[in-house]
């Protein structure tokens, strides 16, 4: 990866790579800092990353910084994002904000999978290879979260 | 086959999107056989997320890399020769006056050779007697010319004297155990118009260029180990090191010292 591909991923990337910080921390400073701390590391080890890469090696690092280093902190709480876009779907305002809340029901690393594969389309094979995970894994721990948000979503059915 | 018992999995999977062609029409034809499940399919659908495009990180410009200047560093040889001669210079130059703090300096003309016994003191006595050498050394030159026989002179400095004078050892007892004549202030020294030499001989030297070996003379007596020991081992020294230098004169004589950078040659030097 040269210049001109490094800053190419900055201009690509450092919008979802900032999403998918601060949905897993719940903490937009702390997304701030991983994004910073991303690229740099994308930097100095631009050598022995092909630009076709770049993306998922930035995911990589931030998944490492924003679920292990968390994990670790014991972080609980969760800041939710305060709700900027418009709702999914029509005649259903709400969704967004529940799913949000839906959200922050789940662990940091069940967190970070559905973000991966709904905000940036990974296949299973793509997400454990940036968790680290098998690929049944990440299809056992994505089916759970899902069943878990669904499960949320029934209770508040006067949503749906 | 999407059966009642998988039949969730194959919505997680589609919800997920992760069903082949295929599948995505077993799934489809199960749900019309099924359409009590359409609402639990439309949950499923319903957990996915989609991101929030608004949120975007506002300090691209700080992870931008500017692709950095290179400084071309032409003709680096000129320069390391430039930087080699002008070392080279300090070294010369700033070597023996480095030297001069040790104890003796020993200044040498045609015929006479004059020793001065000095010692390191604060900058302001080291200005006085910058000041005071050069008219003691036309003195001793006016001496030289009067007396065709070469002598040999120690002279030890005022603020010498002084040293001595603040321990409380009288001067008489130290200059008669040193064998020298005394010679209270530098000054003093200069009025009087026939010092007595005290009776060291040295053979006759004939040096062709006494100013340019005033320095270098002196500079290499005075890495002599010699300090107090005596009148009797200087004399052997100044033998010693003046035999040494009449040797080195005989070895380059008819010898070219050439300084070449590479293949070029910058300057020849004949003896």
């Amino acid at each position: 990866m040269e210049l001109n591909d490094y800053n190419e991923c900055v201009h690509q990337w450092a919008d979802p790579l900032f999403r998918f910080a601060c949905k897993c921390t719940g903490h937009e400073e702390d997304a701030r800092d991983i994004v910073q701390s991303s690229f740099e590391v994308l930097w100095q080890k631009r050598k022995d990353v092909v630009p076709e890469k770049g993306k998922a090696f930035l995911f990589q690092v931030a998944y490492r910084q924003s679920v292990d280093n968390y994990r670790k902190k014991r972080r609980v709480t969760y800041n939710e994002v305060p709700e900027q876009a418009e709702s999914i779907k029509p005649g259903n305002p709400d969704l967004k904000r529940v799913l949000e809340r839906a959200l922050a029901q789940l662990d940091e690393q069940a967190r970070a999978l559905v973000l991966l594969k709904d905000h940036e389309g990974y296949r299973y094979e793509e997400i454990a290879r940036i968790t680290g995970l098998s690929d049944s894994q990440v299809k056992v721990y994505l089916h759970r979260a899902r069943k878990t948000l669904k499960e949320y979503l029934v209770k508040v059915e006067h949503i749906i | 086959m999407v059966t009642m018992e998988n039949y969730e999995e194959y919505l997680l999977l589609h919800a997920d999107g992760e069903l082949g062609e295929a599948e995505e029409k077993a799934l489809a034809a199960f749900m019309s056989e099924h359409p009590e499940l359409r609402h639990e399919m439309e949950l499923y659908m319903a957990t996915k997320l989609l991101p929030d495009t608004r949120m975007v990180y506002d300090g691209k410009e700080q992870l931008l890399k500017k692709p950095g200047k290179v400084v071309a560093f032409r003709n680096w040889g000129v320069y390391a020769a430039a930087a080699g001669i002008v070392l080279a210079l300090v070294l010369v130059w700033k070597w023996p006056v480095q030297n001069t703090t040790n104890n003796i300096v020993v200044q040498v003309n045609n015929n006479h050779i004059n020793i001065n016994s000095t010692a390191p003191k604060d900058t302001i006595a080291r200005k006085q007697e910058t000041e005071e050498e050069p008219i003691a050394t036309t003195e001793d030159q006016k001496e030289v010319r009067k007396e065709p026989q070469a002598s040999l002179q120690v002279r030890p400095k005022a603020h010498h004297y002084a040293n001595e004078v603040k321990r409380n050892i009288p001067e008489q007892e130290v200059l008669a155990s040193m064998n020298v004549l005394p010679m209270k202030t530098l000054p003093e020294a200069a009025v009087q118009a026939t010092p007595k030499p005290i009776a060291i001989e040295v053979p006759r030297v004939q040096l062709p260029e006494p100013e340019a070996q005033n320095d270098g003379t002196g500079a290499l007596l005075a890495r002599l180990p010699i300090k107090q020991e005596g009148i009797s081992t200087i004399s052997t020294a100044v033998n010693n090191k003046l035999e040494k230098v009449r040797n080195i004169k005989d070895n380059i004589k008819n010898t070219d010292l050439s300084v070449r950078l590479g293949n070029k040659e910058l300057f020849v030097v004949r003896f």
